[in-house]
């Protein structure tokens, strides 16, 4: 499917869900409720309260799809993941769960874990560009980078796993950001 | 790892960025979501910072959801409500589409309202709403492009319209708003500011139509408002209010 296609198909449906349309929600719904369940579950790691999330992210986008603003240019997946990030990290915070620690997410395998078809399409050069600039990351940032995306934890939550002082992955955090940032505006390299 | 020396950090604030990325704890995170709720200018940071970040979601495995999900949300929207939204909505519709016919016969229909304005504030510290009572809504033209936000208090009966681009409803012409609750008929709100916020004391006639699902609409109007105190042109936005 086109790039343009996937994201206007996307925009309209929600500009429908706003109107109230609820066959626009069903939709979306089938168009993106496996990857934005996969969000919440690799976050909550949990599948109870990873369908409790999955519903209440489709209760909020049917009530919020009127203040997604299509014209200022944000993308309609982003906005999704947006939602659906929070909403989880938000869950995994007030039920402070102990879990179990997990493995440091390995760098560099972005792109490598084979992005579901149906809306990668849209940001595969996106992606590409983001994965280039983690690959100019200090290795082990990038790994912190990840697991702090991918799991939603805390500063502290890393820090322990990793066995560093709060600061440091603070720092490290912090110029990891302000790099990527510099990297993508600075575009594809020569 | 830990022996490994930080590297220098030169105290850029970040945390729009770190809120994106989601390592905020819980204080900080509804901190900086209540900051982006009042400075637009963050709100706009944030949202740089998941177009940036959240292309890594696409190497997030998808995992098809069990099948009961989706009735549960369908269960959660509710059977009733949905009907009455979809029967207000085809009122309002109706309403519109019949009202160039209608407008002929058009009875005065009195209404009782008051409009309050106020100097807009300045964007960094609107009134911290009452976390309940607030509904919103987004009033957007056809082609889905918004163009005014409304909050509406229900406690206080207080409605605040502020527009996101001046409202282009033509030369020596008002924008004027409309409440159209669940019988579909639109009865005004007064006309509001095409440029800046205007504050609108909600009548306690009309208080008890102004609850979620209810429809806002603006139409143009000669200067002062609708003389008839019914629409006399067709709506170009319209939206309906909902919970935050």
């Amino acid at each position: 499917m086109a790039t343009d296609t996937e994201r206007a198909r996307l925009v309209t449906a929600l500009g429908a869900v706003a109107g109230g349309d609820r066959d626009a929600l069903q939709q979306i719904y089938r168009d993106t409720s496996a990857k934005l369940y996969g969000v919440c579950l690799r976050i909550l790691n949990d599948t109870a309260e990873a369908e409790d999330v999955l519903q209440d992210i489709y209760l909020t986008i049917w009530r919020r799809a009127g203040a997604f603003e299509p014209e200022r240019g944000l993308s309609p997946i982003t906005w999704l993941v947006a939602i659906a990030r929070n909403k989880s990290i938000d869950r995994l915070r007030a039920t402070a769960r102990p879990r179990a620690l997990r493995p440091m997410e390995e760098a560099a395998h972005v792109a490598d874990d084979g992005p579901a078809p149906s809306l990668a399409v849209e940001r595969a050069d996106e992606a590409a560009a983001l994965n280039r600039c983690m690959g100019e990351l200090d290795p082990q940032h990038a790994d912190v980078v990840r697991t702090a995306f991918f799991e939603g934890v805390t500063y502290e939550a890393l820090a322990a796993r990793i066995g560093a002082p709060v600061g440091t992955v603070k720092s490290w955090i912090r110029r990891s950001l302000q790099r990527l940032r510099t990297c993508l505006e600075a575009g594809a390299p020569a | 790892m830990s022996d490994l020396p930080a590297e220098p950090f030169d105290g850029e604030d970040m945390t729009a960025g770190e809120y994106a990325l989601g390592v905020l704890d819980q204080g900080e995170r509804a901190a900086a979501a209540a900051r982006a709720e009042r400075e637009p200018a963050f709100a706009r940071e944030v949202e740089a910072w998941q177009e940036r970040l959240y292309p890594m979601a696409d190497a997030v495995a998808e995992v098809t959801p069990p099948a009961h999900i989706w009735p549960r949300i369908q269960r959660a929207l509710g059977p009733t409500t949905a009907k009455v939204v979809d029967l207000a909505q085809r009122r309002a519709v109706a309403f519109w589409r019949n009202w160039a016919v209608a407008a002929t016969a058009a009875a005065a229909v009195a209404l009782v309202f008051l409009v309050v304005r106020q100097p807009a504030p300045t964007p960094a510290a609107p009134p911290a709403p009452a976390a309940q009572a607030l509904l919103i809504a987004e009033l957007t033209d056809k082609d889905g492009h918004g163009f005014l936000r409304v909050t509406y208090d229900q406690a206080k009966g207080e409605l605040r319209a502020v527009p996101s681009l001046t409202l282009p409803v033509g030369d020596k012409r008002a924008a004027e708003l409309w409440l159209i609750p669940a019988d579909g008929v639109p009865r005004s709100l007064g006309v509001i500011d095409t440029a800046h916020p205007t504050v609108v004391k909600v009548s306690d006639t009309l208080r008890p139509g102004a609850k979620t699902e209810a429809a806002l609409a603006i139409t143009s109007e000669q200067p002062g408002g609708s003389p008839t105190g019914k629409p006399t042109t067709t709506p170009k936005w319209i939206g309906k209010l909902g919970a935050v």
